[in-house]
């Protein structure tokens, strides 16, 4: 069946990064706007249950209405959160793990895109071992990635 | 179902609290809250009230600790269909009140009341409190007796204490009927029904079960009652039997409440401990108290009744008795499992106050979102309800849900925070931290905010509250615009205008709407008015001070330490002052702001509002002006705006905190850069203080203040009015002067300003200022010339080069209506910059200097053609004709020059008007015993003008002759003979510096003299700068002009005796000729050699003759002239600056030209003369040779 999903990424700052509302059901707006608040409200829980486990992919975390909020906490505490009403976890969770994927790809391409930024003579003086420590740190976790964004946020006026 | 249920709620005594008469409701409220005090009422103190009539049934009864509970339901509530299930459900008691000075008649009161009471028929005790009555009425009521009780009027504490007692006597009355009743009940036995039961046709089989069940039920409401009178040993007992029987008949409706009943009972029993053990076992029967009455659904009657809200409340209790944030996840499944069985409820009201308590749980956990999500759902389902007042719950709902969305109004947000807010944003200066930035965006999920504040708008409009719906869609507008669509837009700004239409005007609400407003900047004092502070202990008291302006930087604090980290703003009390915001409407709509002014809390400014049209798209800059009206600091966070019909500050640091938000890509858009408006540095507030009335000096240019315009070098007056416009008088003030080109300004009048202090109001002087045109810059002759075609006649005064005047000027140190007692701060001074505007034009410009060397001989003559220093009294008599001047420039025949130069001054002439040019030679009169100059007693000698006309050029001859030196001294020389290395090192080394220091001097001090003055047309005057193309064009041969040559020579006829006839009558007869000698006839002559060095000079002299051809006439064989006396080889020695005669005679034998030349050979050669000559070998012999004179033979015929 899979009438509704709802997919959304949200950042650490609680702040929606991408939204994509998936599935057969009717895309009326407001039923749109009830799986927002259902995602929103869950956040709550997600809060306390991520602290709670050892894995990223927290199954059925809440539900309202017949609707099901799975969601995948990163290690930077950004997540992704999916409502849906059918029961598929392993679907779920692999579709998680590939969307988490493509994350850190686009995140390295904001990052890769903001280091362009740089004054080519700090780029190339940074020396392959700094570059390649850097990127070590991405891949490894994006929780990183804030500090990186400081440190490269007063470059972003370029 | 009910709201605020819990466990302990079966042991509650319900009482229906009902207004009697006419009860204002403040005072209902107030009495009300004075019953409520009186929930608890221990058994111990009502025993005075109570009597046993027989043996009570409730054996277990804790007298000493237990105590009745009351749960008073103002306005009563209907009659429940479950009231045999749950005794608790029962109104069991009535409490009317009365407020007597609005219901004087005391019988209407009485049959209200039994009126009222009629409706509650389980009613067990009926009281009517009477508060405040009157003497008669007191007296008509005591009389009355029966359930009317009347509080007679006395202080607060004597009245709750009244009351506490009647509450008592009803606790104690209740008691007692609960007795009646549990007894009557084991004994008689009732019929215990609730919905849940068939009600239809009763089969025989259900009759049966139903008579087996009447047992277990009655054991049950039993407990209930024993619960309710406080005696849970009792209740326990009753329920366990009834447990017993219900499990037995499969009775799970009546089950599952007698084991809630037991759980309340072992709740009161344990007086309110907490522990593990009793948490689990509370936990453990609940489950199967819900599990039972899950299990009590039947089918059949699912469509009229559902023991799913009994279930459903059990949840609820269960997850308020566990709500700790330790339970979190336990209590969220609870609630979770809770929300779920909501679609199944039937009434719409069970559902919203299942939500309601679900939110407040949630709530009480610390899951706000949960609980606003749950809150909206509340408010939907009072919006589905249509009447206002459902309207009115929803908005406040929906009010309560802001905070977890992030949509508040501001007017939540409590007041405290706010002020430590713009503390910290203004302490750094705007500059926030990336985290800081970061947490006040943070939870933006724009989707939801926008539903939320749309319902809010809805549910206001429906609730009839203006202010509300204005506000939710100002903030709405003001925060999602981008995401609005223009007609969007367009009806939330009309939604802004109809509810501004139901306000009365002046409204303010506290959320902005439109436009953003930023701050633009302070515009500085203008120069005229600029703010010195004042340092009492100097003389020049404005030196040292701070800027008064907000730059860190200005060029009048050069090289000053700047200590004061924090800018500062001085305004003046009455002085008007300008501040520049920088409005934007983002918006589809044109946008008129009715008034707008600059919100200034420290009530000591006032602002003057102005009206703005903004339209689609668009940002403006507009000034903001006010006045301050007293002394103190002035705080100005934003601007208050009158706009969409209602009144609200906009704040400027939300807006820095929005536009910091979008520059790091937090927030959708920032509404300056999408109108189009530059980037803006952050500005921030400055500190502003408001000093007292100082004197105001108000400047202008007499006759207009233009730029004056000035050819390069010329000198004019300017005159410069100052008045005083302030309302103190000026008592101190100051000019200097500042800014480029200072030497231009070559005197100010400082003894007129200074006269005319002090300068009273209104009062005015006028100081002359003398002005002189500097000279264009090579590269301000460029730009003007690229430039000239444009014609920009003023560009040079615009672009600085002008000089200033500054004028510091203070008023009294005191200000005479203030007392002395603050007189340590001295009221600050002012500075007025008063630009002098000057536009130079280039004027006759300087192509060249040259030397030009000129060797026109001298006419032997009686007179020496003498050294000047000698005679020149005579010489100046004999040419007393002559005007001095002439003397410089025309050239006396029988003076003859020996080696005149000349300095040639070539000047040219691009402007499109005629100069003249008068060239002046300052002359030496000072020492003039030895000195060089021809007049001694002239100060200045001039040449005729010169004209020069449009694009011509002209030269200008300047004799140099008279600045030769008396004397050759080794002085000047020691350089060039320290160049052989004679002298020894270190002396010399010494005396050059002190030499060419002097040689520069005496150059500078020629320099000095020679003046070219220009005068073009009527007004216009000046001088030519030459100085540099002068001392250029002599620095190469500086030594011939200066020195004179080591010997002079000359001839003349010597003078036979005192007067020579011959010569007296030529001189006679031909003055013109004078001088001239006659062929065959002998003629005597005398050679004069003066030694011009300091030392004696030996030296072989020699004289020859020379004809018209060049030709040698005194010797060889073709000899035309004949001579007596030597000619050639003469030794002679010349004293130091002492001169000799040497005396031959000449015969000419043809008429004609001849010239006489002398020379001679110095023998004995010093460095000096070495030097002079240029020479570099000791043993090469020095020679010197004189001018070349001419002798004019005249024929005897």
């Amino acid at each position: 069946m899979a009438g509704t999903a709802c997919f959304i990424i949200v950042s650490r700052n609680n702040i929606p990064i991408y939204e994509a509302e998936v599935g057969s059901a009717l895309k009326k707006e407001d039923a749109a706007h009830q799986h927002h608040f259902i995602l929103h409200a869950a956040l709550d829980i997600v809060q306390d249950l991520a602290w709670t486990t050892s894995a990223m992919f927290l199954k059925g975390a809440d539900k309202f209405d017949g609707l099901v909020v799975s969601v995948y906490v990163t290690a930077g505490h950004t997540r992704l959160m999916l409502l849906h009403d059918s029961r598929n976890d392993d679907g779920i969770k692999s579709f998680f793990q590939e969307v988490h994927e493509l994350y850190i790809k686009v995140y390295h391409c904001l990052c890769f895109s903001v280091m362009q930024s740089f004054p080519s003579s700090i780029r190339f003086g940074m020396g392959l071992a700094l570059f390649r420590k850097i990127w070590m740190l991405i891949l490894c976790s994006d929780s990183n990635y804030s500090c990186l964004v400081i440190l490269l946020f007063p470059f972003r006026e370029f | 179902m009910e709201p605020d249920v819990s466990i302990e709620t079966s042991s509650m005594i319900r009482v229906a609290v009902l207004p009697i008469g006419e009860v204002p409701p403040p005072i209902l409220r107030d009495y009300v809250s004075m019953l409520a005090r009186h929930r608890k009422i221990d058994l111990s103190t009502i025993s005075s009230f109570y009597t046993e009539h027989q043996k009570s049934p409730f054996a277990h009864q804790p007298w000493d600790s237990g105590s009745l509970r009351f749960k008073f339901m103002l306005g009563g509530s209907p009659p429940s269909p479950w009231e045999d299930f749950q005794s608790n459900r029962k109104i069991l008691a009535v409490i009317g009140i009365c407020h007597c000075p609005s219901s004087p008649d005391l019988d209407a009161v009485v049959e209200q009341f039994s009126a009222a009471c009629k409706s509650y028929s389980s009613a067990l005790v009926q009281r009517c409190f009477a508060f405040f009555p009157s003497d008669s009425q007191l007296e008509d009521g005591s009389k009355r007796g029966g359930n009317l009780i009347l509080f007679p009027p006395s202080d607060r504490q004597t009245q709750e204490f009244h009351l506490h007692t009647m509450m008592q006597d009803i606790a104690a009355s209740l008691l007692m009927e609960f007795e009646k009743w549990v007894l009557q009940a084991e004994s008689a036995g009732t019929i215990l029904k609730t919905p849940l039961d068939s009600q239809a046709s009763l089969s025989s089989e259900e009759v049966i079960k139903a008579k087996k069940r009447r047992l277990g039920r009655a054991q049950k409401t039993i407990g209930d009652y024993c619960l309710l009178a406080g005696s849970p040993v009792d209740a326990n007992a009753h329920y366990s039997t009834a447990l017993e029987l219900a499990r037995l008949t499969g009775d799970y409706f009546w089950y599952a409440g007698a084991l809630e009943g037991s759980v309340c009972a072992l709740l009161i029993d344990r007086m309110g401990q907490k522990d593990t053990v009793l948490e689990e076992e509370v936990k453990y029967r609940y489950n199967s108290v819900i599990l039972h009455y899950r299990k009590s659904f039947i089918q059949d009657n699912a469509q009229r009744v559902s023991p799913l809200s009994f279930e459903l409340e059990a949840t609820l209790k269960l997850a308020r008795f566990l709500c700790r944030r330790e339970l979190a996840k336990e209590v969220v499944e609870f609630l979770t499992t809770a929300a779920d069985g909501a679609k199944s409820l039937i009434d719409a009201s069970d559902r919203l106050i299942l939500y309601v308590e679900i939110a407040r749980l949630f709530g009480t956990l610390g899951y706000q979102r949960k609980a606003a999500f749950f809150s909206r759902l509340v408010a939907q389902l009072y919006l589905q309800q249509e009447n206002r007042l459902a309207a009115i719950s929803a908005m406040q709902v929906l009010a309560m849900t802001t905070k977890a969305y992030r949509v508040q109004s501001r007017a939540s947000i409590s007041k405290h925070s706010l002020p430590n807010e713009i503390g910290s944003s203004h302490a750094d200066g705007g500059k926030m931290h990336h985290h800081s930035v970061v947490s006040l965006f943070e939870s933006q999920w724009s989707t939801l905010q926008m539903v939320v504040l749309r319902e809010i708008l809805l549910s206001a409009v429906r609730a009839g509250d203006p202010l509300a719906a204005w506000s939710a869609a100002a903030r709405l507008l003001r925060s999602y615009y981008p995401l609005i669509t223009p007609p969007g837009q367009n009806g939330l700004a009309s939604a802004l205008a109809n509810s501004a239409d139901r306000l009365p005007s002046g409204t303010r609400c506290a959320d902005p709407a439109l436009p953003f407003i930023r701050l633009h900047s302070f515009p500085l004092h203008p120069s005229q008015m600029d703010i010195v502070k004042r340092n009492p202990a100097r003389e020049d008291w404005w030196a040292g001070s701070a800027p008064s302006g907000p730059f860190i930087y200005t060029p009048f604090t050069k090289g000053e330490p700047n200590d004061s980290s924090k800018q500062e703003l001085i305004w003046v009390v009455g002085e008007p002052v300008q501040v520049l915001v920088e409005l934007a409407n983002p918006c589809g709509f044109d946008l008129l702001v009715d008034s707008i002014y600059l919100s200034a809390h420290s009530g000591n400014f006032d602002a003057f509002p102005i009206s703005v049209n903004l339209p689609t798209n668009s940002s403006k800059v507009i000034t903001l002006s006010g006045i301050p009206t007293s002394v103190g600091p002035v705080t100005i966070p934003g601007c208050t705006v009158h706009c969409f019909g209602v009144i609200t500050e906009h704040l400027f640091r939300d807006v820095d905190n929005l536009l910091l938000g979008a520059a790091q890509g937090l927030v959708l858009s920032d509404p300056f850069r999408c109108c189009g408006s530059a980037k803006l540095r952050n500005v921030s507030v400055p500190n502003i203080s408001v000093v007292p009335p100082l004197p105001l000096l108000v400047s202008h240019v007499v006759g207009g203040d233009g730029a004056v315009i000035l050819y390069e070098g010329e000198i004019r007056d300017v005159w410069i009015s100052l008045a005083n416009a302030g309302t103190v008088p000026v008592e101190q003030a100051h000019i200097s002067l500042s800014g480029k080109n200072q030497d231009s300004v070559i005197s100010v009048a400082h003894e007129a300003l200074k006269s005319a202090l002090p300068l009273k109001p209104g009062a005015e002087v006028t100081i002359p200022v003398t002005l002189k045109a500097w000279q264009l810059g090579l590269v301000d002759l460029d730009t003007n010339t690229s430039k000239s075609g444009s014609g920009s006649m003023g560009r040079q005064s615009k672009d600085g080069s002008s000089p200033m005047l500054l004028i510091h000027y203070t008023g009294p140190m005191a200000n005479p209506g203030e007392s002395t007692t603050n007189g340590s701060v001295v009221p600050p001074g002012r500075r007025l910059v008063v630009p002098l505007h000057v536009c130079v034009l280039q004027g006759l410009s300087f192509v060249k200097a040259r030397l030009l060397s000129m060797e026109i001989p001298a006419h032997v003559g009686e007179d020496l053609p003498r050294p000047v220093s000698v005679e020149n009294s005579s010489t100046e008599k004999v040419n007393g004709s002559a005007s001095k001047t002439d003397r410089l420039v025309k050239i006396d025949p029988y003076r003859g020059s020996w080696g005149l130069r000349f300095l040639e001054l070539e000047l040219s002439n691009p402007t499109d008007v005629v100069f003249e040019i008068s060239v002046s030679v300052q002359l030496e009169n000072s020492n003039s015993k030895d000195s060089l100059s021809v007049d001694c007693n002239a100060a200045e000698l001039g040449y005729p003008k010169t004209r020069i006309d449009r694009d011509y050029s002209a030269r200008v001859l300047i004799p140099l002759e008279h600045f030769k030196l008396p004397i050759l001294d080794g002085s000047f020389l020691v350089k060039d003979s320290q160049a052989d290395g004679v002298t020894s090192g270190r002396s010399s080394s010494f005396s050059e510096k002190n030499i060419k220091a002097e040689l520069n001097a005496s150059i500078k001090n020629l320099i000095s003299r020679i003046k070219v003055r220009w005068q073009s047309g009527r007004n216009s005057s000046g001088e030519l700068n030459t100085k540099d193309a002068i001392q250029a064009a002599l620095q190469t041969s500086i030594m011939d002009i200066l020195l004179p040559d080591p010997l002079t020579f000359g001839f003349r006829l010597a003078k036979n005796g005192s007067e020579s006839p011959k010569e007296s009558n030529i001189q006679v007869h031909t003055p013109g000729s004078k001088g001239s000698v006659l062929a065959h006839d002998m003629t005597p002559m005398e050679v004069l050699v003066r030694n011009n060095t300091k030392e004696m000079i030996r030296m072989s002299l020699s004289i020859t003759c020379r004809d018209v051809a060049g030709e040698n006439c005194v010797e060889g064989n073709k000899a035309t002239v004949l001579w007596a006396g030597v000619l050639n080889g003469i030794t002679v020695e010349v004293p130091p600056l002492q001169e000799i005669k040497h005396y031959f005679s000449l015969y000419f034998l043809v008429p004609g030209e001849y010239t006489l030349v002398a020379a001679a050979v110095i023998a004995d050669t010093n460095e000096i003369l070495r030097a002079r000559a240029k020479t570099d070998s000791p043993d090469e012999p020095i020679f010197c040779r004189g001018p070349p004179f001419h002798v004019r033979v005249l024929g005897t015929a």
